[in-house]
C-alpha cells in the first residue's frame, strides 16, 4: 500500500499531509508507505491513494486511483474519516 | 638455444609426446616402443606417431631423437642433457599444468557444444589420458562451468551434460577462448581480422578452436566490425573480445541453438548505441555469411558489446550530455530520485553527477547481467572514508536490484560512490581564494570517477590549488598545458610538461598535507600566508613583543612570515565532517527567531501577506530577495492550496530560488485577507518558510504541525500584542 501527499512543489504542505497520514495510520494501526511529491511529478508517479489538496484533485484524476481533498491538513478527524474507509482492514 | 624455445617446441606437442620425451631424458637405456605402448595403454602406432612428433621437435635442440631395433634414446653430450635436464626440471611443473590445462580445455570444448550426454570412453581418445585422469578432469571441469554459471550433470548410465541458458554457455565458450589466448595476448590484436586469427591459431588447440569457431566466421567478423567507424575508437582488446564472441555466436546460431533472451529489462537495451551498432554489424554479416540473425541475436551481441569493456567511453561524448541515450538518462534520473528520495538530499541537480553516472551505469547494468565481475581495490578505503557517498551508492544499488532482482557486486557500489563522493564534495566545496591560485591538471588512468573526486578533493581541502581540467593518462600531451602550473595525477607519469606529484585519488590526510607541501616548494611558495595561519601573525608578533625587546621589527616579522609558510599546510580547517552537517536537528523555534515575528501586521491583498512574511527572512539575511518573488510566483501558479488550514496559509518556494539556510517567519494580520480557497479563507496568520532540501526543515515542520493542531495556542497567537508572546506560545506547544 502507497500513499502519495501531493502539493505543490514537494517540500511544505505535502510533508505535513505525510506526517498527518503517518499518524493517523499509526492510531489506525495500519501499515503504509507515505510519499511525497510535487504536482509535476505526480504525475508519474505510482500510488495506491492520492492525498492532496480540492484545486490539485482534477489534475490527477486520470490516474484511476482513489483521490482524498483535504481542507485542513492537519485535522486528524478529517484525515481519519476520508482515509479509514480506503485502508485494508 | 634459449630454453623458452625448446620448452615452447615441446609444449606444442600432444601430452603423450610430452611424457616420453620427460622419460627418455630421465633414462639413459633405449626403450622400445612395444613397452611404451603397454605403459601409455595405446597401440604401437600411436605412440610411433609420437615419436616421429617427437623426432622433429628435437631438430632444433641440441639432443636428437635415435630410433633402432634395440628401443629409442636421446643421444647428445652429456652436458646438453645436464641443461636441458636443469631447463626441464624448472618447468616440468607448468609443462604438466599445461597438459592438464589443454585436458581440461578440451574437455570444456566438447561439454560446452555437444547437447547430448557424453560418457567418459567418448572423450578419451581426444584426451589422450586415462579415465581415473578423465574422472579427475570432470570435477574440474565441473568447477570451471559452476563458476562461470553452468551446471554439470553427472549421472551414472548417463554420462555428462551441461545445462543452462544458451546466452550463458556462449559466454563460457566464449571465456574458454579468451583463456586459451590468454588476456593480453587478445590486447595485440589491434583490429585486424587476420592477426586476431594468427593469434586464436597459435594459442588455442585446434580441437578446441574448431568445435567453438569457425575461422572463416572469425574474419568476416573481424571485416564487420571495423566497417562501421564506430569500432576504430574502441580498444583493440573491446575489439577483439567482441570479434571472438560474434563468432562463436555464428556457430551456434548455424548449429541450430538460438538464444533465449527472456530477461524482462532487455528490451530497455535498444535504446542505447550498442544496439544500433550490433544491427549494423549483424547485416553486415548476414550478407557474408548468408546466416540469419533474429533480433535477440542482435540484442544478445549489444549485451557483449556493453559488457565487454567496463569504462565504454566513446571520444568526446563524456564531455557532452546531449550525447547520453535515453537507456543511461532514465536509469540514471530514476536512481538519483530513489537516493534523493532515502537522503533528503538533492544530488539529482547535480548535473555533473548524473553525466558521471549515466557513463558508468550502462555498461554496469551490463557486466551486471552478464555476470561480469569486475574489481575495485578502493572499496575498502571507500567504504571507511567516504561512509556517505557509500551509503547513496547503495541506496542507489537497492533501487537497481529491486528492478533487476539481483544484487549488485560490492565493487560495483564502490565504483558509484566515487561518483555521489565527488558530488557530495561539491555541495561543502568552500569557495576559493582567487589570489596566489595555483592553476592545476588532475590526471587520472582512464575512468573519470577517480579523477573527478581528487578534483573535488582538492576543491575540499587544499588551499591555493585550482583545478582547471581532469584528463585521462592518455591525453596529458595533448593537452594544453600553457596555463596550467602543476599536475596531480593518480597514476606515474612520464615526460610530463610540468611538475607533478602521484597521490592517491582518495586524498587521504598523509597526502593531502604531502601535497599542499610540495605545492608551496614547487611554485616557491605564495608571497604571503593564507587562511588560518595568516590571522596568527599578528598576535604571534605582539606575544613577542610582550616579553622580549624587538629590535629590527620588520625582521622578525619576514621570520613569522617564513614559519607560518611552513605551518601553514597544517593549519589548514578540514572541510565540515559530512556527518555532523547532516545530524543537526533544527526545531522550529532554532529557525523562527524573534526578528521573524511579526504581530497584528496589515495587509490587503495575498501578494501583501508574502511580501511581509517574505520581508522579514530577508532581513534576516536567510534568503535572497528573489525568494519572496519566487514565493509570490508559486501562490500564482498554485493557487491558494497553501491555505491548508483554516485562516493560516503556509508560504515558500524552492530551495533552489535563494535561500541560505532552513528558516521561518511568523506574521499575524489585524484583519484577514482573502486569498480565495473555497474552505480556509480569510488567511490571519501567515507562515513563511525557506528549506536547503528535503530533509533539514522536517523536524520544524513537525514542531508547526503541532502548532497548527491545536486551536487554543492559534487563538492564543491571533490575539498576542507581541513577538514574545508569539514565541511563548509556540515554546509552549512544541516542548
Amino acid at each position: 500500500m502507497k500513499i502519495l501527499a501531493v502539493c505543490g512543489m514537494g517540500f511544505g504542505s505535502s510533508m505535513v499531509l505525510r506526517m498527518t497520514i503517518e499518524s493517523v495510520l499509526k492510531e489506525l494501526g495500519v501499515k503504509a508507505a507515505v510519499a511525497t511529491a510535487d504536482i509535476g511529478s505526480a504525475k508519474a508517479e505510482t500510488a495506491d491513494i492520492i492525498v492532496t489538496s480540492t484545486e490539485f484533485a482534477p489534475l490527477l484524476k486520470d490516474k484511476g486511483v482513489p483521490i482524498l481533498e483535504i481542507k485542513n491538513y492537519v485535522d486528524k478527524q478529517e484525515m481519519k474519516q476520508k482515509l479509514a474507509p480506503l485502508l485494508p482492514v | 638455444m634459449h630454453s623458452e624455445s625448446w620448452i615452447a617446441q615441446i609444449r606444442s606437442l600432444r601430452p603423450r609426446a610430452q611424457q616420453i620425451f620427460q622419460e627418455l631424458m630421465q633414462r639413459s637405456e633405449p626403450v622400445t616402443t612395444e613397452e611404451l605402448a603397454r605403459r601409455y595403454q595405446r597401440s604401437d602406432r600411436s605412440i610411433r606417431y609420437d615419436l616421429e612428433a617427437l623426432a622433429t621437435a628435437c631438430e632444433a635442440m641440441p639432443v636428437r631423437l635415435v630410433h633402432r631395433r634395440s628401443g629409442v634414446w636421446l643421444e647428445d653430450t652429456p652436458e646438453a642433457k645436464l641443461t636441458l635436464r636443469h631447463q626441464w626440471s624448472a618447468v616440468q611443473g607448468t609443462v604438466q599444468m599445461a597438459a592438464a590445462d589443454r585436458r581440461l580445455h578440451r574437455l570444456l570444448a566438447v561439454l560446452l557444444t555437444t547437447p547430448e550426454p557424453i560418457v567418459v570412453k567418448q572423450v578419451q581418445d581426444w584426451l589422450e589420458a586415462s579415465l581415473r585422469t578423465i574422472y579427475a578432469d570432470m570435477d574440474r571441469a565441473d568447477l570451471w562451468l559452476a563458476s562461470h554459471g553452468l551446471r554439470l550433470i553427472r549421472k551414472p548410465h548417463y554420462g555428462a551434460k551441461v545445462e543452462g541458458d544458451e546466452l550463458i554457455r556462449r559466454q563460457a565458450a566464449f571465456r574458454l577462448l579468451l583463456a586459451a589466448c590468454g588476456w593480453t595476448a587478445s590486447n595485440d590484436a589491434g583490429n585486424e581480422g587476420q592477426r586476431l586469427l594468427d593469434i586464436v591459431r597459435q594459442h588455442v588447440d585446434p580441437f578446441v578452436k574448431r568445435r567453438l569457431l569457425e575461422e572463416s566466421d572469425l574474419l568476416a567478423m573481424a571485416r564487420a566490425l571495423r566497417w562501421n567507424p564506430a569500432s576504430e575508437m574502441r580498444f583493440g582488446s573491446w575489439w577483439a573480445k567482441v570479434a571472438l564472441y560474434g563468432a562463436v555466436t555464428c556457430q551456434r546460431i548455424r548449429l541450430g541453438y538460438p538464444v533465449d533472451l527472456f530477461k524482462p529489462n532487455v528490451n530497455a537495451l535498444r535504446e542505447t548505441t550498442e544496439f544500433s551498432f550490433a544491427v549494423q554489424v549483424a547485416e553486415r554479416l548476414e550478407q557474408m555469411l548468408s546466416l540469419t540473425w533474429s533480433e535477440e541475436e542482435v540484442i544478445a551481441l549489444a549485451l557483449h558489446m556493453l559488457g565487454a569493456y567496463p569504462n565504454l567511453h566513446l571520444e568526446g561524448s563524456a564531455q557532452n550530455t546531449a550525447n547520453l541515450d535515453d537507456f543511461s538518462r532514465n536509469w540514471v534520473s530514476r536512481m538519483l530520485a530513489a537516493v534523493d528520495d532515502a537522503l533528503g538530499m538533492r544530488l539529482g541537480a547535480d548535473e555533473e553527477l548524473f553525466r558521471g553516472l549515466a557513463f558508468h551505469v550502462k555498461p554496469m547494468i551490463h557486466r551486471w547481467l552478464l555476470g561480469i565481475s569486475i574489481e575495485n581495490d578502493l572499496l575498502d578505503e571507500i567504504r571507511e572514508d567516504h561512509a556517505l557517498a557509500y551509503y547513496a551508492a547503495v541506496v542507489a544499488a537497492q533501487f537497481l536490484e529491486r528492478v533487476f532482482g539481483q544484487p549488485l557486486a560490492a565493487a560495483e557500489v564502490g565504483y558509484m560512490a566515487l561518483h555521489f563522493g565527488a558530488a557530495l564534495e561539491r555541495r561543502w566545496a568552500r569557495p576559493k581564494g582567487a589570489v596566489g591560485t595555483v592553476r592545476a591538471l588532475v590526471v587520472c588512468a582512464g575512468g573519470i570517477g577517480t579523477g573527478k573526486i581528487l578534483q573535488s578533493r582538492i576543491g575540499a581541502s587544499v588551499t591555493n590549488l585550482q583545478v582547471v581540467d581532469v584528463l585521462d593518462q592518455s591525453r596529458v600531451h595533448q593537452a594544453p598545458t600553457r596555463s596550467v602550473d602543476v599536475i596531480v595525477s593518480t597514476v606515474e607519469l612520464h615526460d610530463a610538461p610540468v611538475p607533478h606529484i602521484v597521490v592517491n585519488p582518495l586524498l587521504p590526510t598523509e597526502d593531502e598535507r604531502r601535497l599542499q607541501r610540495w605545492v608551496t616548494e614547487v611554485t616557491g611558495g605564495p608571497e604571503g600566508v593564507g587562511g588560518a595561519a595568516a590571522a596568527l601573525a599578528e598576535p604571534m608578533f605582539q606575544l613577542i613583543q610582550q616579553t622580549c625587546q624587538v629590535g629590527d621589527e620588520r625582521a622578525v616579522r619576514e621570520e613569522i612570515q617564513r614559519m607560518l609558510r611552513r605551518v601553514a599546510p597544517y593549519l589548514t580547517v578540514p572541510s565540515p565532517p559530512v556527518e555532523s552537517v547532516r545530524k543537526k536537528v533544527l526545531r522550529m523555534l532554532d529557525v523562527l527567531t524573534e526578528e521573524c515575528v511579526q504581530v497584528r501586521a496589515r495587509a490587503e491583498r495575498p501578494d501583501d501577506v508574502v511580501d511581509l512574511a517574505g520581508r522579514l527572512l530577508v532581513d534576516a539575511g536567510a534568503v535572497e530577495p528573489g525568494y519572496v518573488s519566487a514565493m509570490k510566483s508559486s501562490l500564482a501558479i498554485n493557487g491558494p492550496y497553501m491555505v491548508i488550514v483554516p485562516g493560516i496559509a503556509i508560504l515558500h518556494a524552492r530551495p533552489e530560488d535563494g535561500v541560505h539556510r532552513v528558516c521561518m517567519s511568523l506574521v499575524t494580520l489585524e484583519q484577514g485577507v482573502s486569498f480565495g480557497h473555497p474552505d480556509n479563507d480569510p488567511v490571519d496568520i501567515a507562515i513563511a518558510f525557506g528549506a536547503i532540501d528535503h530533509e533539514a526543515h522536517l523536524q520544524a515542520l513537525s514542531d508547526l504541525m503541532r502548532l497548527l493542531a491545536d486551536a487554543e495556542a492559534l487563538t492564543a497567537i491571533r490575539q498576542a500584542q507581541s513577538t514574545g508572546r508569539v514565541l511563548d506560545i509556540i515554546r509552549r506547544v512544541t516542548a
